[in-house]
């Protein structure tokens, strides 16, 4: 049956169903045709789902936690996700957002904590075990631009709108008001502690201000030139500053200047214009031999520390590579200590690896562009032929022929529940799964734990076998009633997966079962479908994982000798979702990146030669 | 190359047509059937190794092989164009086929051509320990030091092998590296050469020591960096560096794919950084790579610079490394400030590609070099300061030879778009002529306005040119320009300007240049069947005082297209040639007088005869007719079998040369129309197509007594071949051919003329003036320095070899004391001296008032030694005291 393949028929015709849906868009909401369409694709019959406007918000802070390996990212509707760059680059956390809370400083301080400060002028502290907001606290400064927690993590500073730098006390649980420092003329728009945490670099509109932590009074006003190529600008904005244990400040502004000063005498030692635009974000590594600067443009630029001669001491900065991954601008970046980490208005997360510090040429050493969130955004009620559209601050619920939005929901675990409503498997951020019985309300069995988030579960109708997929990739088939690791999931363990398998990108979002085929499972991720036939033999590195070309000439004998349990489609990308409607029905939800992009701010044009 | 006697008088040598009987009955020429006039051997004209040559002009490398028989000798005046080329402060050296040859940078003279290897010299570099010295390699396998003050050869090496390539190291004292090749023929590998100390001239150096495999042989493919610490050598696409100390290669290979964008990643040339560990390389997308950190193969990191959309020809860093100059095809000179992408500077409109560019040792100037043979001196702050232009290579040449009637020099298409005027004496571009004035987009696949034709006349007054673009079959834009002399600004100006003077391509174009014509006149032929006549006429100003160009009168023929025009001595006589038939008119009346036609095919070249000729008309012709028509009784006088490619009239006599082709090479003739023999065969003056040739008129009229060089007394024929090369023949050996003025232009000219030097180097000028003029006086009575061998080994045998100087002092005074008994014996070489310097002297006559000045109060001063001077200084000094010095004291 799927061993026939994925070759579309010539004969395919619109259904009734497809149709009344067309009809639906036109009369409704003016959209151009084509959002939805039914196809006949081997023998299942597709909602083609492309009516889900969802735009992710861009990017706004990024912030790398060296010790846990984690990179928590803000965005500018205020969501903040966490990403574990452990497991495999996966969102293991995520704090829904709202417009009031709309972020413009993250940190990280000392015991895992994550703060953020928005332009409402408060300072949030956001629980990672509970997933909540655990308080929230006004800086009365106005609006705060900037935050930095000083290298021993114990204080955190704050520049506000009215010129002010306020110092807080980092508590166990709170954080507590500490002192002013000298106030400024104009907001604070960046801040940067000296690694000895004696000093810090404050940067402001036209200037760069270095204050002494202990007496707080500003030692150094350091002017920036306004000038820009000759023309003279209005205002230079020091969108960021970072302050090395030698004592330079780097500092990088709306002129396109990454400039080194000399924080003891104040004075500039090295200008680099980088671009025509703003420079927005500058990040150094911890062993401050590298940085990277984010521009308008779009371009990272990363400096290195080089030696001026193999056999001297002296060295200096040079710009080495730039990387253009965006199209928009770049308004946050970090740096880890192998990859480059950069976000911005096109809500792209980029992971760009250092490849002079990878050990091994492995999948880690590929560049990663992250867009949609690891979640299922969707579901669906298979019965009723509901979509269930989760967007960041409410939900589209569509039928067939009829529309409703309601109010706000969140879920936070993964939840499971058996088609026969007897078991609940659980799962939470870090620990296992943990599988309940409904009936008694007790606890079954827990699945031993792996390292890896847990990224999708379902369990089958029939067998209660429960289908675990992480975020490494891997995907284990448990046995409830048995309490242990099915055959099948022994033997795909012994024997290991593809390894083109594991080289995918993306977590598996959605797991689902064949009603009438119970030797099927359905799983996705964002650029491929998946149906899993276990009755057939698992693919070795040698086999080819993904189908060449659909079988339509090759004999019966060939086929079977190439078909193995992996059947892949990559028709629909990027996939956020896609289920089973009924045996012979499947939905699946697209969302386009050019879509996406249509719905952002303009890009900066810049001049491209040739045209 | 001289053939072995036997083969030279054989009649069979120099047959031209078939042998027996030709087409024309009448008047047909036995060109064939004549040997060569035999020459006696002490009528055979002699270089200085009794051998003979063709000389050649211009931009050919390889070697000319003189045919068999041949008695005229190649000198070849190679141009500034080489592959590498490096400067001190006042000097520029460049490669030149087999010479090296020393400009000075502030008047753009050649002071020297260091000439002594016997193959093409593949490189230069300046000795880095003696900066008075410089090293050149050649394909002849040796390597030279030379004394380029002077231009002295001062030591050979000589290796063996075939050198590609010269570098040299500061730290390692004794030894060069040079790229050779062993076994393949593309695998080239970098050897260190060690130099042994010998005293003698010749000197064998064989001790190789292998560096680094699998370079390319193009000395931009490699570099040193770090004061010798390692060197950088770049391949396709890879970069290999190899550190002398360590001993080890680091080699780092970009993405080479076929997909589109990294297929252009090959590299393309290379610099090192002079202080810092950093590599700059040129890619052929135009990209320029700024490497770090190389001495780690993991940690190695590099910066992109982007500018240039083509190809990198060269790099070269300035010398505290702060800047980085980068050229290409776009003819524009990048400086990259700090290494800055956005910090750079340029210098445009350089005119043609830059091949290579070099900096000066103390770094206040660049130099770059153009594919359009041509080096230009760049000041420090990006102002050119001087050009030094040899002939323009870069483009077809449409318009043929010409010869400006005003300054002899020869004009052909030059930059694209411009007429050069170039002088053969001097070897240097007198300048440019820039005929369509528009700005030159450098494009591939771009279709240009090409200038086709120009022509002089009224001794050098007029110039007429004719320009076309036509992008497809039907759309053809014509232009014709005329140019009048301005005295004052001593350069053509624009008169007038004929759009679409023809319908159709213009194919000829002449000037009516008889001496009593008053009313200038011009005649344009054209495919579209007409030939128009063209006079200068009052453009009805209102002051009388414009002239311009209106057409007079069209011509026609039975709607045949006209391929020639030719106007008679006298300029009586108009001969059009339409197609197959040649047509006579007045010019006073425009009439049509008479017809010629042969039936032999078109017209392809058409002439009058000159001075006691003048009554006959010659026409070459396509099926290889060549014909000689007598114009008082309007019949064929003669007629020959000869494939004329360039037929071309000597202004000076009644001369005609003419070069045939075949498969075999070229010939060249040159006969008199009256008699059907030709005067002087010169068979296969070149192997490939002979496409122009030109009489140029002597400046001093050679004395051939010899009947076969007789033809070349008074003018001297210059030829163009297909692949570009400028030939000419002459009696005389290169060696020959250097005078003494050019290594006259030495260092005093050179100096730097700042506000001190007006101040204080004047007067001190002066001063010092004063003290010659009274010294010369007694140093007259001494013979030349030259004369005495003693003296003359003194000066010309290497310092470190010298023996010491107390012994060499008492040889010395001795040589000088000597002098005295030997005066009489050697006082007429000094007047002949004399008489050479007197020569050269003349034309700085004007700049040196002052101290012409001096002269005649010093001469009255010493009114007793006065009697002593010799005959030519006497008649300087007379010639003194006639120049009216008397506005000196209004001064």
């Amino acid at each position: 049956m799927l061993a026939v393949g994925w070759g579309w028929l010539t004969d395919a015709r619109p259904s009734p169903v497809a149709s009344q849906l067309k009809s639906f868009w036109f009369c409704r909401r003016h959209q151009p045709h084509r959002r939805c369409r039914s196809l006949r694709m081997g023998e299942f019959k597709v909602h083609r789902v492309r009516f889900f406007n969802y735009v992710p918000s861009g990017i706004r802070c990024v912030a790398y936690n060296n010790q846990s390996n984690r990179l928590a990212v803000s965005r500018t509707d205020g969501t903040v996700e966490i990403y574990n760059l452990s497991a495999n680059y996966f969102q293991e956390k995520f704090f829904p957002g709202h417009e009031s809370r709309a972020t413009e400083a993250l940190c990280w301080a000392k015991g895992q904590r994550l703060f953020s400060a928005g332009l409402n002028g408060e300072i949030i502290e956001y629980d990672l075990q509970a997933l909540n907001i655990k308080y929230a606290m006004d800086a009365f400064g106005g609006p705060i631009w900037s935050m930095a927690a000083s290298p021993s993590g114990s204080q955190l500073l704050a520049g506000c709108e009215d010129g002010s730098v306020k110092l807080f006390q980092i508590t166990p649980d709170k954080i507590q008001f500490e002192r002013n420092f000298d106030r400024q003329k104009s907001r604070i728009l960046s801040l940067s502690w000296r690694p000895s945490g004696t000093h810090i670099a404050a940067g402001s509109i036209d200037y760069i201000s270095v204050f002494d932590v202990k007496s707080g009074s500003a030692i150094h006003k350091m002017l920036v030139d306004r000038q820009y190529m000759g023309v003279s600008k209005r205002k230079c904005i020091i969108w960021g500053v970072a302050f090395l244990s030698d004592g330079t400040v780097i500092s990088v502004d709306s002129a396109g200047k990454v400039q080194f000063w000399d924080s003891a005498t104040g004075t500039l030692v090295k200008n680099h214009l980088v671009a025509n635009a703003d420079v927005q974000s500058i990040a150094v590594s911890d062993q401050e031999d590298s940085f990277v600067v984010g521009t308008a443009e779009g371009t990272v630029f990363h400096f290195q520390l080089v030696s001026v001669t193999s056999n001297s001491s002296e060295k200096q900065w040079v710009r080495t590579k730039p990387f253009q991954h965006h199209t928009h601008d770049v308004r946050a970046v970090a740096h880890s200590p192998t990859a480059l980490i950069s976000g911005g208005t096109d809500t792209h997360l980029v992971i760009r690896p250092l490849m002079e510090k990878v050990e091994v040429k492995n999948y880690d050493a590929a560049l990663r562009k992250i867009t949609f969130p690891h979640r299922r955004l969707i579901s669906c009620s298979k019965k009723k032929q509901l979509l269930l559209f989760q967007f960041a601050h409410h939900l589209e619920l569509w039928q067939l022929g009829s529309t409703v939005a309601t109010g706000t929901v969140e879920s936070m675990c993964l939840l499971a529940v058996s088609p026969d409503g007897n078991w609940l498997a659980a799962s939470g951020t870090s620990a296992g799964v943990h599988v309940y019985n409904v009936k008694n309300l007790k606890l079954h069995c827990t699945v031993p734990a792996y390292n890896f988030p847990v990224t999708a579960l379902a369990i089958a109708p029939s067998t209660n076998n429960l289908v675990i997929a992480h975020s490494d990739q891997q995907v284990f088939e448990y046995s409830i009633p048995d309490k242990q690791y099915t055959e099948w999931s022994r033997t795909i363990q012994k024997q290991g997966f593809h390894h083109l398998w594991l080289q995918r990108d993306t977590p598996i979002t959605h797991i689902s079962f064949h009603l009438k085929r119970p030797m099927h499972i359905l799983l996705h991720d964002a650029y491929m479908f998946c149906i899993i036939d276990k009755s057939l033999p698992l693919p070795n590195d040698k086999t080819l994982l993904y189908n060449p070309l659909p079988p339509k000439n090759e004999s019966d004998v060939i086929r079977r000798r190439t078909a193995h349990a992996f059947k892949i489609s990559k028709i629909y990308k990027p996939l956020l979702f896609m289920d089973l409607l009924d045996e012979r029905t499947l939905v699946a939800v697209e969302r386009p990146l050019d879509d996406i992009i249509a719905q952002l701010p303009p890009p900066i044009k810049k001049k491209k030669f040739g045209t | 190359m001289r053939a072995p006697p036997g083969t030279r008088d054989g009649a069979g040598v120099c047959v031209l047509c078939e042998e027996g009987d030709t087409p024309q009955a009448r008047g047909t020429a036995p060109w064939g059937a004549r040997p060569l006039p035999r020459l006696s051997p002490a009528g055979r004209l002699r270089g200085p190794g009794g051998r003979a040559h063709v000389s050649r002009i211009g931009w050919a490398l390889g070697r000319l092989e003189d045919g068999p028989g041949v008695d005229v000798y190649a000198t070849a005046v190679a141009l500034p164009r080489g592959p590498s080329f490096f400067r001190t402060e006042s000097y520029i050296f460049c490669v030149s086929g087999d010479f090296v040859k020393v400009y000075s940078t502030a008047t753009e003279e050649c002071v020297h051509i260091l000439q002594g290897h016997r193959n093409l010299v593949t490189g230069i570099q300046l000795n880095p320990n003696n900066h008075l010295q410089l090293y050149s390699c050649s394909f002849d396998g040796t390597i030279k030091l030379w004394d380029y003050v002077d231009g002295i050869l001062i030591k050979t090496f000589i290796v063996g092998h075939k050198l590609h390539a010269l570098f040299t190291v500061a730290h390692a004292e004794d030894s060069v590296f040079v790229t050779i090749n062993k076994e393949k023929p593309d695998i080239f590998q970098l050897v260190s050469v060690k130099l042994p100390k010998s005293s003698s001239q010749e000197i064998e150096s064989k001790e190789l020591s292998f560096v680094l495999d699998y370079i390319n042989q193009s000395p931009k493919y490699i570099a040193f960096g770090n004061e010798g610490e390692y060197v950088a050598a770049v391949r396709d696409f890879s970069l290999s560096v190899y550190f002398f100390k360590k001993k080890t290669t680091s080699r780092f290979t970009l993405s080479s794919s076929r997909n589109k964008k990294h297929a252009k990643n090959n590299f393309t040339c290379v610099a090192c950084h002079p202080k810092e560990d950093c590599i700059a390389t040129g890619h052929k997308d135009g990209k320029i790579r700024l490497w770090r950190n190389f001495d780690d193969d993991k940690k190695y990191t590099y910066t992109c610079l982007h500018w240039h959309h083509d190809m990198v020809m060269d790099l070269a860093f300035s010398v505290t490394g702060t800047s980085l100059l980068s050229g290409g095809r776009e003819s524009v000179l990048v400086e990259w400030r700090d290494a800055a992408e956005k910090n750079k500077e340029f210098l445009p409109r350089l005119g043609a590609t830059i091949e290579h560019i070099s900096v000066s040792p103390a770094g206040d100037l660049f130099c770059t070099s153009h594919s359009d043979n041509k080096i230009i001196v760049i000041h420090r702050n990006l102002e050119a300061s001087a050009v030094i232009q040899g002939l323009v290579k870069d483009s077809n040449i449409f318009t043929g030879l010409m010869i400006d009637p005003r300054t002899k020099a020869l004009v052909l298409n030059g930059k694209p778009g411009h007429l050069q005027f170039y002088s053969l004496q001097s070897d240097k571009q007198l300048y440019n002529l820039d005929i369509v004035q528009q700005e030159y987009i450098n494009d591939y696949g771009l279709i240009q306005i090409e200038l086709t034709k120009a022509a002089f006349g009224c001794y050098g007054n007029w110039l007429a040119t004719v320009e076309q673009r036509q992008e497809k079959e039907t759309e053809l834009e014509l232009q014709m320009k005329l140019w009048m002399y301005n005295k004052k600004t001593q350069g053509f100006v624009l008169n007038t300007k004929v759009n679409m003077p023809h319908e159709d391509h213009i194919t000829a174009l002449c000037f009516c240049n008889a001496e009593k014509s008053e009313n200038p006149t011009l005649v344009t032929a054209s495919k579209d069947g007409h030939f128009k006549v063209w006079i200068l006429t009052d453009d009805s100003d209102i002051y009388k005082k414009a002239v311009g160009w209106t057409c007079d009168f069209v011509g026609s023929y039975h709607k045949y297209q006209a391929t020639n025009c030719c106007f008679s001595e006298d300029g009586s006589l108009l001969a059009v040639s339409f197609e197959e038939i040649v047509t006579i008119w007045d010019s006073e009346t425009w009439e049509l007088k008479c017809t010629f036609c042969q039936r032999a095919g078109k017209i392809r070249h058409l002439c009058f005869g000159r001075l006691t000729c003048s009554k006959y008309l010659l026409g070459a012709t396509e099926n290889g007719i060549l014909c000689c028509w007598n114009l008082l009784s309007c019949a064929l006088e003669w007629s020959a079998k000869l494939n004329v490619r360039v037929m071309e009239p000597d202004l000076n006599s009644e001369n005609i040369a003419a070069i045939s082709h075949s498969s075999m090479g070229s010939d060249l003739f040159v006969f008199k129309p009256s008699e059907p023999r030709p005067l002087y065969i010169q068979k296969n003056i070149s192997r490939e197509e002979v496409q122009w040739g030109v009489f140029v008129p002597r400046d001093v009229p050679e004395s051939f007594t010899s009947e076969s060089y007789r033809w070349l007394n008074r003018s001297q024929f210059y030829f163009l071949t297909k692949s570009q090369s400028l030939l000419t023949l002459s009696t005389k050996s290169p060696e020959e051919k250097l005078t003494p003025t050019s290594k006259q232009l030495l260092a005093e000219e050179s100096l730097p003329t700042t506000p001190f030097y007006f101040i204080l180097g004047k007067h001190r000028q002066q001063q010092d003036e004063k003290l010659n003029a009274a010294l010369e006086n007694e140093l007259v009575q001494l013979p030349l320095t030259e004369n005495i061998p003693a003296i003359n080994e003194l000066l010309h045998t290497p310092a470190h070899v010298l023996p010491s100087a107390s012994f060499l002092c008492s040889m010395f005074v001795n040589s000088l004391l000597l002098s005295k008994e030997s005066k009489s014996a050697e006082e007429i070489p000094d007047d002949v001296d004399m008489e050479e310097e007197k020569e050269s002297d003349d034309s700085d006559e004007e700049n040196d008032f002052t101290e012409k000045v001096q002269d005649t109060d010093n001469t009255d001063l010493g009114e007793d030694i006065i009697h002593q001077l010799s005959k030519s200084e006497e008649k300087e000094l007379r010639k003194f005291r006639k120049v009216d010095y008397s506005w000196i004291t209004a001064l």
